[in-house]
């Protein structure tokens, strides 16, 4: 449904996206997952032609960005980061402005808003004005107005960021629906249990760039049934990265100044572990030991964790 | 999809009334209160109508003489008179209803005639301090006037009277000869009486526009205060701008099927519109309350002056606001910008007074050429052709405005 092909922006020095590509397919969840600054923003930016990208191309079901923008817009479902309301307005009025500029027949959009505030269980307080709102109703209706006019793709950038976790729970049920009903969605996040519980698909995003993509599946065997060891304290540079010829199973994935991170397979048990480091001088302040997860994956890539 | 916009920044208004009704009407205020301090009043209300009741017990030609006098001329405009059946006069002065009551009493005519002593009463309003001391000085006159015509008269009226009470008509010879000498008497006073001995001279002359008189006084503050204010009112709506950026609304839209160019011309739109209305009615409000006259065929004119003066009004807050790169920065930038047009531009002191070094730059102001060509219209009662260039000049404003605040926005927008 979706083509990016060798998507980039750059702002003066900084290159924000870098040469990304990647396809969503009809009825899936798409992930974007990358730590802020990765440019998972930008991208969205770039396909709903916020921002004009330096170079690549943007498709919606074959049809360019750059020669049928307006067509393709008409059909994109944006949810910004930020609530994006009139709160002076009450639900209704908020789905009915944002409704008719997609050119909606009114007996449509009047079917459509009920069914928007159904879903988003919003029904009970539609007439209340939206700053009378709970911060996730808020966000709940900034989910429906993204949806009122039934957008082939909705682009859904970090939508429960700032929320509590019961608000975000809501969210994210909601956006399961949502899938559930048959849109398709691209979902951005830092949040790995969000990208695990949703996306079918995902690509993880680091700098501007895609490292990985794929399934869930396909993108934890990048490190295959191993955990990542993250050792930090302080230590001989050198004896770190030959630490992997004592331990045979063992690899070293990363190192800096005063933290290395191992893989090592899970069917081998960390004490061997532990007792080489001490033998070899390592004077440990923390160890965390992190499952095969998309978390332990980006580790693998990046060489940090994604809440660095 | 403009107007669908502009209704949703409507609503968005309406939803809090108060505050965009009383923004909408700040020019309107200025008009008001300018009018009711400067605005032109009527020169054909009298200074003061004094409420007169009369009470006429006598009813002989003598008391219908003196009550006359209430009837015809200058008195008639002065004095509003009030017959009112006997004690009802006493009854209605009471309640403060009238400013004074005159009492004709019975027989006050025989005894005039006689020569005899009698005398008038008046009831005077203790409230009032200036209508019943005028009522009173002008029955005094007038008592006056008819004792004196009686005693000059006598003779005829004694001859009148004679032939009344004897029930006898008077022989032709005789009224032939007492109308000659009523005639003669005439002639010997009317000096005195017809006119009086102080003659009021009356003569219109052709009224002069004085440049300083209270109506034209009143267009020329009005013309530049109402742009002033107008701008102000302006420069509000125009918050918008920043608070559709800040509450990602604008983004959501514009990621959406609106485009920089219809977001920016429907927030101008709205500002246009909004101060379009308000300046209106300032004007018909100046026209109604205040006496403002424009003659019809001055009205295609002015109409077109309004709407392209706003439309240089509007290029100014959109390039304030398309060039300041936050709320704070638009909200120090657009109160010094309009001061300076408004003051340049003769809304606070006539670009006529300004130094002569700083005349020109009045020429940069639409507030001079909106003012100016109000002036044209109203005070000189000029021509379309006489504003040709004050709409040119705006026009041209307008357009050069508006034209860059769209590519500044559309800029600011896409970063």
């Amino acid at each position: 449904m979706l083509k990016i092909t060798n998507l980039t922006k750059s702002y003066g020095q900084l290159l924000a996206v870098d040469h990304i590509a990647f396809e969503v397919n009809e009825g899936e969840i798409f992930g974007l997952l990358g730590p802020n600054g990765a440019g998972k923003t930008t991208t969205i930016n770039m396909i709903c032609s916020l921002v004009k990208p330096d170079a690549g191309n943007i498709e919606l079901d074959g049809l360019d960005m750059h020669q049928a923008g307006d067509t393709v817009r008409k059909h994109l479902g944006v949810v910004p980061q930020e609530v994006a309301l009139y709160e002076d307005l009450n639900a209704i009025e908020n789905l009915r402005f944002w409704g008719s500029l997609y050119q909606m027949k009114k007996q449509e959009l009047k079917s459509r808003i009920e069914q928007l505030l159904e879903v988003t269980g919003l029904t009970e307080r539609a007439k209340d004005r939206v700053k009378t709102y709970s911060g996730g109703m808020k966000r709940r209706l900034n989910m429906a107005v993204g949806l009122i006019h039934q957008p082939k793709l909705l682009l859904l950038d970090e939508p429960t960021v700032g929320i509590d976790p019961q608000a975000r729970h809501n969210m994210l049920d909601t956006v399961k629906d949502i899938a559930k009903e048959g849109t398709t969605i691209l979902y951005t996040t830092h949040y790995m249990d969000e990208a695990e519980m949703l996306c079918n698909r995902l690509a993880i995003m680091d700098h501007g760039r895609i490292l990985a993509i794929g399934s869930q599946d396909e993108i934890k065997q990048i490190v295959g049934e191993n955990r990542l060891l993250r050792v930090m304290g302080s230590f001989d540079k050198l004896i770190a990265e030959s630490l992997p010829n004592k331990l045979k199973e063992l690899a070293l994935i990363s190192i800096a100044e005063n933290e290395v991170v191992y893989s090592l397979p899970v069917e081998y048990g960390t004490g061997e572990f532990l007792e080489t480091l001490i033998k070899s001088g390592f004077e440990i302040d923390n160890l965390s030991i992190n499952e095969p997860s998309l978390d332990s994956v980006f580790i693998k890539l990046t060489g940090r964790e994604l809440r660095d | 999809m403009i107007w669908k916009l502009i209704k949703k920044d409507l609503l968005l208004r309406l939803k809090n009334p108060t505050g965009f009704i009383t923004l909408t009407l700040l020019p309107i205020l200025f008009a008001l209160l300018l009018g009711m301090i400067f605005g032109p009043k009527s020169d054909d209300a009298p200074a003061i109508q004094i409420s007169l009741l009369t009470e006429d017990h006598d009813d002989t030609f003598v008391s219908e003489f003196i009550l006359g006098a209430f009837g015809r001329g200058e008195m008639a405009k002065m004095f509003q008179v009030t017959a009112v059946d006997s004690g009802t006069g006493r009854q209605m002065m009471d309640e403060g209803k009238a400013s004074a009551l005159l009492i004709i009493p019975k027989g006050f005519g025989d005894a005039l005639l006689d020569e005899e002593q009698t005398h008038l009463e008046l009831v005077k309003n203790p409230s009032e301090s200036f209508a019943p001391k005028i009522a009173e000085e002008t029955i005094t006159i007038l008592a006056e006037m008819s004792d004196r015509f009686v005693r000059l008269s006598s003779k005829q009226i004694r001859q009148i009277r004679k032939s009344i009470d004897s029930d006898t008509e008077m022989s032709d010879a005789q009224m032939a000869i007492m109308a000659i000498n009523t005639y003669h008497l005439i002639k010997r006073v009317e000096d005195i009486l017809f006119p009086p001995a102080i003659a009021i001279e009356t003569a219109d002359v052709e009224e002069e526009k004085d440049p300083m008189s209270a109506s034209v006084l009143y267009i020329y503050l009005l013309a530049g205060i109402s742009i002033f204010s107008l701008l102000f009112m302006m420069e509000a709506l125009a918050r918008d701008f920043f608070v559709e950026q800040d509450n990602q609304t604008a983004y959501r839209l514009l990621s959406g099927p609106i485009r920089p160019f219809t977001y920016v011309i429907s927030k101008l739109s709205f500002i246009y519109i909004v101060g379009l209305v308000s300046y209106l009615l300032v004007w018909i409000i100046a026209i109604i309350l205040f006496g403002i006259r424009l003659p019809l065929y001055l009205v295609p004119p002015f109409l077109l002056l309004i709407l392209v003066l706003l439309t240089s009004l509007t290029g100014i807050i959109g390039m304030i606001y398309s060039l300041a790169a936050n709320r704070s920065q638009a909200s120090a930038i657009a109160p010094a910008c309009i001061i300076f047009f408004g003051l340049f531009g003769g809304a606070m002191i006539q670009a006529e007074q300004l130094p002569q070094f700083m005349r020109p730059i009045s020429f940069t102001s639409p507030v001079y050429w909106g003012q100016d060509a109000v002036k044209k219209l109203f005070v000189e009662n000029l021509g379309i052709a006489s504003i040709w260039i004050n709409l040119a000049v705006l026009g041209g404003i307008g357009l050069l405005l508006n034209g860059l605040s769209f590519l500044f926005f559309e800029r600011k927008l896409r970063a």
